[in-house]
């Protein structure tokens, strides 16, 4: 073999090379398959910037704490104690820990002092970890199944039992839970959280406290601006409101409001039905705007649930 | 599963110090244990390049006092592990009394070393010291300064008003 072909191919073999360090180091495009399912921590590192999939899953503590694994450990804190410029130790959980452990100790806390750490300091506020964290409370309160709570464990009381007989985790009647009686949610099942990007970006804390309000006692307004919107649902759009009555009579607050209005004006529902009926019947052929109006009365006389005679001139 | 293997283990730390250690004692790390099964050769030494020999005697005495502990299943969820021992035993609370570095260095070794009840005990230790603390202790637990703003830090507390007095 001559002394060129050599060259030849040793040049050929770097471009060779060079070409597959250049392919290694373009992202993944969005899509493509198997983008969006498991990935290993390093596939998720080198495709992080280069993607714009929402859908993407993403790590936590991206730009909160070296993302290369330390030599040693204590090569490692001395190297941060020097980086902090801090008199003293860095004691801060958040940044001596690694994120999977860093979780693992916050998903220990009561939602109390779990908020209260949103007010410590700036780096702990915005932490990528604790809204993890806070992702993870929420989906064991709207997803207790895939938080893997093995179905039947009661340790924790009433909220907990709920999910043996209904997929749905909340009973709007349940006036129990609180904020002392949450179950801990399990630790999640990989040491990479697994959330998409567009999920890492929202703000969890709000999100489980909206969850938490739909059950929340004392957000009374709320609720019962709820009921009787459905019950006026119900009458309005029916034109027979027994069945909107008998649902919010099973109400545990307003019932006996509800029943005041269902014996309004002497009106059985049924006689109710067949005043209705009359009317229709009056109006002839033409209904339309009639009708709509007459149906908005019924719907507003319901909703507003106070016996008002007055509101009884029908057009009939 | 070999029958002729020596009881006797050595582990070598970062900083090159050398542990004789008793078979069962070593493989409360599944780390080690799953080593061992993979070593062919009885004279091996163990190299434990993350672990300094400070934190490895304080771990390996927590090893010893629960050598005879079941093994938990080797693919046993951590937190399947962690709701049965809900608490903290009343000699690993001892145990785990140690300054907070120290407190760190046994979590993260524990973790490197896969010794799940160990790491859960450090873990609950720090939630613990957290638990029902303010802000101002908090900070003052983990050397933190307060970088808010009189306002933002305020801003924060309404925020989080719904979460405090339940």
């Amino acid at each position: 073999m001559s002394t060129t072909s050599l060259l030849h191919t040793a040049l050929q073999n770097l471009h060779v090379n060079q070409q597959i360090l250049q392919q290694s180091h373009t992202p993944i495009p969005p899509g493509s398959p198997g983008s969006e399912t498991h990935r290993t921590g390093s596939e998720l590192a080198s495709s992080y910037d280069g993607s714009d999939d929402e859908e993407e899953l993403v790590g936590v503590g991206q730009g909160t704490r070296p993302a290369t694994p330390l030599p040693g450990l204590r090569g490692g804190l001395s190297l941060r104690r020097e980086i902090s410029g801090q008199s003293g130790k860095i004691k801060d959980p958040l940044r001596t820990l690694p994120t999977h452990l860093a979780v693992r100790v916050f998903l220990q806390l009561d939602i109390r002092t779990l908020a209260r750490c949103n007010r410590v300091c700036k780096r702990w506020n915005k932490s990528s970890t604790l809204n993890y964290v806070w992702f993870l409370q929420n989906r064991a309160l709207t997803l207790p199944h895939l938080s893997g709570y093995p179905p039947g464990s009661n340790a924790s009381g009433k909220i907990r039992r709920l999910d043996t007989d209904t997929p749905e985790f909340f009973d709007p009647y349940d006036k129990t839970p609180r904020l002392s009686s949450l179950p801990t949610p399990a630790l999640p099942n990989s040491q990479t959280p697994v959330w998409s990007k567009l999920e890492s970006k929202k703000q969890w804390k709000t999100v489980f406290h909206g969850t938490l309000k739909r059950s929340d006692p004392n957000a009374e307004e709320e609720i019962d601006s709820r009921r009787v919107d459905i019950a006026s649902l119900h009458s309005s759009g029916r034109a027979t409101p027994s069945g909107g009555h008998a649902h919010a009579g099973s109400g545990s607050g307003g019932a006996a409001k509800w029943v005041g209005v269902g014996d309004e004006g002497g009106m059985t529902p049924t006689e109710r039905k067949l005043a209705a009926r009359e009317g229709y019947k009056a109006m002839g052929g033409r209904k339309s705007r009639s009708k709509r109006k007459m149906g908005g009365e019924m719907g507003a006389r319901d909703k507003g649930g106070a016996v008002d005679d007055g509101r009884f001139d029908a057009p009939w | 599963m070999s029958t002729e293997k020596k009881d006797t283990v050595i582990l070598q730390t970062s900083d090159e110090e050398q542990f004789t250690v008793e078979k069962k004692v070593a493989e409360r790390s599944s780390l080690i244990k799953s080593m061992l099964e993979d070593l062919p050769t009885q004279e091996a030494i163990i190299p434990l390049p993350n672990v300094s020999s400070s934190v490895l005697s304080k771990v390996l005495e927590y090893c010893d006092h629960h050598k005879n502990d079941p093994l938990p299943p080797p693919d046993a969820d951590a937190d399947d592990s962690r709701r049965k021992t809900s608490d903290i035993g009343e000699w690993d609370a001892k145990f785990i009394q140690v300054d907070q570095e120290m407190l760190f260095e046994i979590i993260l070794a524990s973790n490197y070393l896969d010794i799940k009840p160990l790491l859960d005990v450090g873990c609950k230790t720090v939630a613990n010291m957290i638990k029902g603390k303010t802000p101002e202790q908090i900070r003052t637990l983990f050397n933190i300064t307060n970088d808010f703003t009189a306002e933002e830090e305020e801003q924060i507390r309404k925020e989080n008003e719904w979460a405090e007095d339940r």
